[in-house]
């Protein structure tokens, strides 16, 4: 008898922070392993809520946006 | 083909689901993926290898029988499921039945009691087991890989004689029955049941086969409240006369979307239903006990946390040793008791052992009573493989005095002076108790505040019921009415319990609380009181 098949449907999500396709993946990615995972730095738990990219080290995104986040980026 | 699961609900339980989802769905905005030089179109995924999808488990026998509960045969009127918010995680696939019998067979595949590991749970089904075609066929098979006791809920529609034999056949088995009347015309009238005559007439057919069972209420207040309660005490006299293991009554309540307009009073309701069950502790044998327990202790005793009896099941160790209603238990094989969840504790490991004999410690009146039970002289409807605490019914779980050194340990690691506490207005007056007793805190000033359930809304006040956008609702609104800004407020993570993963039922991440208040906030490990 064959296993049991658990299959998960993929949506297309619309919903971005960043209209810059590759800033968004990386933000959406980080939003995602911080729901799962703490990052720790020795043995001591660090909250981050931004990132920097390595080519651009003065500016900062954020990761968790609120709503207002949303309609601000729209309206640059 | 199978069908899709739901995402929501597997993310409960194991939100990497979801992360995988979320991590494709971002890749796929970006890249397609290809194969043999050509685009593959995706529009989902696949669990690959079962066997990296374990999880440690206590291996009850319903984490894989719940699946069968997809359907139900009665239409309560107090169902609660016709009150869950549409944003619930609790979304039921519509599959055929033949699918539902091969996810809980792969399930009974990756069942492994002895490892204490299982594939990983969802949050199952919530409606009626024994109607599935397949339920009787997969209670058989389990059997083969478990001893432990089925425990069954059941409206009790399809319990004749035929299902009561199929059942007994497969013991040790426990069911919670649904009757929530003994009358056929109301029981016709509250849960749609047609033929109302069955689950009624199985009362004494279960004690025949042997089976224990309890039975469940749910006391609706249809017309007369005063007519709801005479029901309640025909239905507890006629649990009673057949040798019922305890009566659950569970205080009603609903939610906004079961409901716009008030119903009733649930104030009244309550008070009244718990009055008039404690006059029925005072002539009936059998163990009533009200959920949530913790309202009736609110509102009776004066002192919170004891280990005072309410009742025994009739024929066991407790009973027959004398164990009676009202006693307080001072000390269990010789060790003292302080509190319940102590008791439940200590009686629990000696209900799992070996032991023969157990002496327990009480006070009754003023009196100091050590009888001793003898754990090998007990008959139906106490059994050792479905009972917990030798027979000895409590009123709920009680608090556990060592959440509070968890709590010191948690303040401590914040060097927090302000804390905001949320609890919930059943579990806030035993709390308040234990931390006026407790020397623990020193100058730490601790708020303790009750989130109102703004998600379920209704009379619904559970604090177990609280999402996260309840929690940042409450924190925003106490932030704007108190000068003083909590450095740490701290939860207790019972509203996030149903995995290991601090999610709400709505799926959501308590971590975003935090996010969006810009406080340090702090889960306190304790089990769900509901109890």
């Amino acid at each position: 008898m064959a296993e049991y098949v658990f299959r998960y449907k993929l949506d297309n999500n619309k919903e971005r922070l960043y209209q810059d396709s590759l800033l968004e993946m990386i933000r959406a990615q980080l939003e995602n392993i911080l729901n799962i995972a703490i990052p720790v730095e020795g043995q001591r738990e660090v909250k981050i809520d931004g990132f920097k990219l390595l080519r651009d080290r003065q500016r900062v995104y954020k990761i968790f946006p609120q709503e207002q986040d949303f309609l601000e980026e729209r309206s640059l | 083909m199978s069908s899709f699961q739901d995402i929501k609900n597997a993310a409960l339980y194991e939100p990497r689901i979801e992360f995988i989802k979320k991590q494709l769905e971002s890749l796929l905005s970006m890249v397609d993926f290809e194969k043999d030089g050509q685009v593959v179109e995706v529009d989902g995924f696949r669990l690959k290898n079962l066997k990296d999808w374990l999880s440690p488990s206590p291996c009850d026998p319903i984490e894989v029988f719940k699946y069968a509960g997809t359907r139900c045969d009665c239409d309560c009127l107090f169902c609660y499921n016709k009150g869950n918010p549409p944003s619930l995680a609790l979304g039921n696939l519509r599959r055929p039945p033949g699918e539902e019998f091969e996810e809980m067979r792969t399930r009974m595949d990756y069942f492994f009691p002895k490892a204490g590991s299982c594939l990983f749970p969802s949050l199952g089904s919530i409606y009626e087991a024994m109607i599935h075609p397949h339920f009787m066929e997969v209670l058989c098979l389990l059997r083969g890989k478990t001893s432990k006791a089925f425990r069954i809920t059941t409206n009790g529609k399809v319990l004749t004689p035929e299902m009561i034999s199929q059942l007994a056949a497969l013991k040790p088995v426990y069911l919670y029955h649904s009757l929530n009347s003994a009358s056929p015309s109301r029981r016709r009238e509250l849960m749609r049941d047609n033929d109302p005559q069955i689950a009624i007439e199985s009362l004494p057919l279960l004690k025949k086969a042997g089976i224990p069972y309890a039975v469940l209420i749910v006391p609706w207040p249809m017309a007369f409240i005063d007519e709801m309660l005479d029901d309640l005490s025909n239905t507890v006299a006629y649990a009673n006369s057949h040798d019922c293991h305890l009566v659950e009554v569970n205080l009603p309540g609903y939610s906004k979307y079961f409901s716009q307009d008030k119903l009733f009073d649930l104030d009244e309701v309550w008070r009244k239903t718990v009055s008039r069950i404690r006059a029925l502790r005072e002539t009936t044998n059998c163990p009533i006990v009200v959920m949530p327990s913790m309202y009736e202790e609110n509102l009776y005793e004066e002192r919170k946390n004891l280990p005072r009896i309410i009742g025994t099941v009739r024929n066991s160790p407790a009973a027959k040793a004398g164990l009676a209603k009202g006693d307080k238990i001072l000390e269990v094989n010789g060790i003292p008791v302080a509190s319940r969840p102590q008791a439940r504790d200590l009686l629990s490991v000696i209900q799992r052992s070996d032991n023969r004999e157990a002496n327990v410690t009480v006070e009754r009146d003023d009196q100091i009573l050590k009888p001793s039970l003898n754990l090998e002289d007990y008959s139906y409807p106490y059994s050792r493989e479905t009972d917990r605490h030798l027979g000895i019914i409590f009123m709920g779980t009680g608090l556990r005095i060592g959440y509070l050194e968890e709590l010191r340990d948690i303040i401590d690691s914040h060097k927090a002076k302000h804390v905001l506490f949320l609890s919930s207005a059943l579990v806030k007056p035993t709390f308040e108790q234990c931390l006026e007793e407790s020397l623990l805190f020193g100058n730490v000033r601790i708020n303790v505040q009750v989130p109102r359930n703004n998600f379920f809304g209704g009379n619904v006040f559970m604090g177990d019921l609280l999402v996260v956008q309840d929690f940042i609702d409450f924190i925003e609104e106490y932030l704007e009415q108190n000068r003083v800004r909590p450095d740490l407020i701290v939860i207790p993570s019972s509203p996030f319990n149903l995995g290991q993963w601090g999610r709400d039922l709505t799926g959501r991440v308590y971590l975003d609380i935090e996010r969006a208040v810009e406080i340090p906030v702090e889960l306190l490990e304790c089990a769900t009181i509901y109890d």
